[in-house]
């Protein structure tokens, strides 16, 4: 029972991390993409 | 060697270019108010990080150590965003959650040494969540304000970007942290190798923005800021 809720909390960590690095990753991404074209927009 | 061991001191010895960068930046008088609290921020994770690599030496538990250290790290990373922002009602929110976070001081438990010698998963979840919305703000503001020619060669970009992978990396360890350090099984401790490898992309990512600080300042010759 122990053994099965410790691979379920890894299986959590484990998912829940990835989500969150792929999350801020495309935030990232998305803010360098639209300030590109916004500053575009600005001064076109 | 352990995994968990070279990653620690990987993650250790990645402050050192942060460290150098900056003070060849502090030297050169090329900081803003604000860069200077993320400086001052590194100069005391470095602080912490030395009775922190004592202690393990000595075989004894830090815990308490690291749980003053990312209590901290919090405090000076928001209050340079803090010092960033220029509206009141961003101010306001920014020294709301730092009161937040100052309230969960209770849930450090002093009741025992061992109880205190404890890593608070609570504090330091609620910590990455905050600075994950203050880092939310600063990039609203910036797509906002637009005020730097190129988003590439602004520090507070690549600080927040590092800010923003560090944070919201670590949050699920910092929530289950209980179980990851005190687990008997190796394959489940190993969860906490994430924790050093996000640590080890901030402080890079620290790095290359404190090295870009000379180069905004000759982009944008007056101290601009983006949260408006």
């Amino acid at each position: 029972m122990v053994e099965q809720d410790s691979e379920f909390i890894k299986l959590i960590v484990e998912v829940g991390t990835t989500i969150m690095f792929l999350f801020s990753l495309s935030i990232v991404t998305l803010v360098y993409y639209f300030y590109g074209r916004l500053l575009k927009q600005k001064y076109s | 060697m352990s995994l968990s061991i070279f990653l620690a001191y990987i993650s250790s010895y990645s402050l050192i270019p942060a460290l150098l960068i900056g003070g060849i930046m502090y030297k050169k008088d090329v900081f803003s108010e604000s860069l200077k609290i993320v400086y001052l921020c590194i100069c005391f994770v470095l602080l912490m990080e030395i009775p922190e690599w004592v202690f393990y030496y000595q075989h004894k538990k830090n815990h308490f150590l690291v749980n003053i250290h990312i209590f901290f790290e919090f405090f000076i990373l928001a209050y340079a965003y803090y010092h960033f922002a220029k509206v009141k009602i961003q101010k306001t929110i920014i020294a709301l959650f730092m009161l937040v976070e100052a309230c969960l001081l209770p849930t450090f438990n002093f009741s025992s040494w061992d109880n205190f010698n404890h890593f608070n998963s609570i504090a330091n979840s609620v910590a990455s969540l905050l600075m994950i919305a203050i880092l939310f703000m600063y990039f609203y503001n910036l797509l906002q304000t637009l005020e730097t020619k190129n988003i590439l060669k602004e520090p507070w970009f690549w600080i927040s970007a590092g800010a923003l992978f560090y944070y919201s990396g670590v949050l699920f360890v910092f929530i289950f942290s209980d179980d990851i350090l005190f687990s008997q099984s190796k394959s489940f401790t190993i969860l906490w190798n994430i924790y050093y490898s996000f640590l080890f992309v901030f402080r890079i990512f620290l790095a290359i923005g404190l090295w870009l600080s000379k180069t905004q300042n000759l982009l944008n010759s007056s101290s601009k800021s983006v949260l408006q």
